[in-house]
């Protein structure tokens, strides 16, 4: 498997995406192209370049700047469906169901974002048309990202672990790295993981083949809604741990519980900038309740994949929490307090 | 003498020869685009595995299938190839060019009626191909034989 820098990966999505998008971006030079996590395209404004320092603009010569000139050239929407239309293979009926949801993954998990104007029938989406912007996000492998956060598990891991962090942290990143080295033994035990990837971000998996190292011993359940994917690996896997990014919904955290009874090790992620926006977040708390976890790992954004910011025991936020929201049935004793 | 008859003859046979291939060539195009249609209907099977499985009775789609294996996008491919069709007539070659333009440009349900569009077009086309076959095919084959053995007599 070729190394995936990010250097490498941009050039892939480059060449990726053809035409006119391609010609702007390929006068970007490896040191700039090296740093990039994200690429905007918009019809009528320039090219964006999301880094780890924020978002900047390509100019005519390929130099990323901060502020957006007048001058800065710019795809129009016809180059942007001409773009999709080559990432889809040329085939856009045969990538419907992923851009009804509003992506697409590539060869290499890069996973493009597509905004424009829906087509809704019945009230759901059916597809997008007038494609107005295509956000592409570079996928990266760390190997090694997760040792700190390793280190720190083995101390208390005796359940699972929540990784949260603001976008950009390296979540997804961290989570495959941790398939991998648990599918390959590098804990001393190879493990059987089950990694339930919804949107083809953990694994980009390919032609039946995931595109990033996931380990030895790993099954992918690719494409698969959340909820359904944790209950079908847990009925016909029998896997010792279980990865899947951003869990939050009801369906979810129930299939969760479900896997718990089954003595399965859970590493699941959620957004939160910081504790106070995780104590704030009531599927947070939900997550925490089902014991599933034994501690939630904050990441931090400006360094590295798997940056270690903060280490919380899921005891102690509970804690924290309660004593921030107290209960419903307390809630409802004072008021009725109050009136009396 | 001889040769200068079945020369005329030749060039009769060949005329109307062209005309044959012609509605030769319009079939197996609109069975491909048949085919393409149940393949989007049924395997959302990607444009370049329809032209490849699908596409082995015309030279064009053949050419157009190794272009793409060789990397070229699949739009220049198909432009490449369907502008030097061998066996159809320029307007056909324009008929063949909007097909590949809107192929594979959008969903199942738009590929659905821009493969039956296609397809209605096409049999009217192959309509006028084989009446002008039956008129004018029997035509330059007669006006082959007839004119060489004309100029024949009069070089005697």
């Amino acid at each position: 498997m070729t190394k995936l820098t990010q250097e490498n990966s941009f050039s892939f999505v480059v060449q990726a995406l053809g035409g006119r998008a391609a010609i702007l971006l390929g006068k970007v030079s490896d040191q700039a192209r090296s740093n990039v996590q994200e690429i905007g395209l918009r019809a009528g404004k320039p090219v964006s370049l999301v880094t780890q320092e924020g978002v900047f603009f390509l100019n005519g010569r390929g130099i990323p700047t901060r502020l957006p000139q007048r001058d800065m050239p710019t795809l129009g929407a016809s180059d942007l469906a001409e773009s999709l239309r080559r990432l889809c293979g040329y085939s856009i009926y045969s990538f419907q169901e992923e851009l009804r949801e509003g992506f697409l993954t590539l060869r290499g998990g890069h996973r493009v974002g597509v905004a424009g104007t829906t087509v809704v029938r019945e009230g759901k989406i059916t597809g997008i048309r007038e494609v107005s912007s295509l956000n592409l996000r570079l996928a990266r492998a760390c190997p090694g990202c997760a040792q700190a956060v390793l280190n720190r598990f083995s101390e208390v891991g005796e359940s699972g672990l929540l990784l949260a962090g603001p976008p950009a942290s390296g979540k997804t990143t961290l989570l495959r790295e941790l398939a991998r080295v648990f599918s390959d033994g590098e804990t001393g035990l190879v493990r059987k993981v089950a990694l339930i990837d919804e949107r083809g971000e953990l694994a980009g998996v390919w032609g039946g083949v995931p595109q990033f190292d996931v380990g030895e011993c790993c099954d992918v359940l690719s494409g698969c809604p959340k909820a359904e994917g944790i209950l079908q690996a847990v009925r016909s896997l029998s896997p010792s741990v279980l990865i899947c990014d951003e869990v939050g919904s009801r369906e979810e955290i129930d299939a969760l519980r479900y896997c718990l009874n089954m003595g399965v090790l859970l590493f699941t992620s959620i957004h939160a900038g910081s504790k106070e926006e995780l104590l704030r977040r009531p599927q947070a708390r939900e997550l925490l309740e089902t014991g599933a976890f034994s501690a939630v790992a904050m990441l931090s954004s400006r360094r590295e994949p798997g940056t270690l910011q903060k280490w919380y025991r899921a005891g102690d936020l509970l804690a924290e929490m309660d004593r921030r929201v107290p209960s419903c049935a307390g809630r409802q004793f004072c008021r009725i307090s109050g009136v009396a | 003498m001889f040769l200068l008859v079945l020369g005329g003859s030749f060039a009769g046979y060949l005329a109307s020869l062209k005309l044959s291939r012609r509605v030769q060539n319009l079939e197996y195009f609109l069975g491909f685009v048949q085919a393409a249609e149940t393949e989007i209907r049924f395997s959302a099977l990607p444009v370049r595995d329809v032209v490849e499985q699908h596409g082995t009775q015309l030279a064009f789609l053949r050419q157009c299938a190794q272009l793409t294996r060789e990397g070229i996008p699949f739009d220049e491919a198909w432009r490449q190839t369907a502008c030097r069709a061998e066996g159809f007539f320029e307007k056909d070659r324009e008929l063949l060019l909007r097909f590949g333009e809107g192929f594979g440009a959008s969903d199942a349900e738009g590929q659905i009626s821009h493969c039956r569009l296609t397809m209605e077009l096409l049999r009217r086309r192959l309509e006028e191909a084989g009446e002008e076959k039956k008129q004018k095919g029997r035509l330059y084959r007669m006006l082959g034989v007839l004119g060489s053995l004309g100029a024949a007599l009069l070089l005697c």
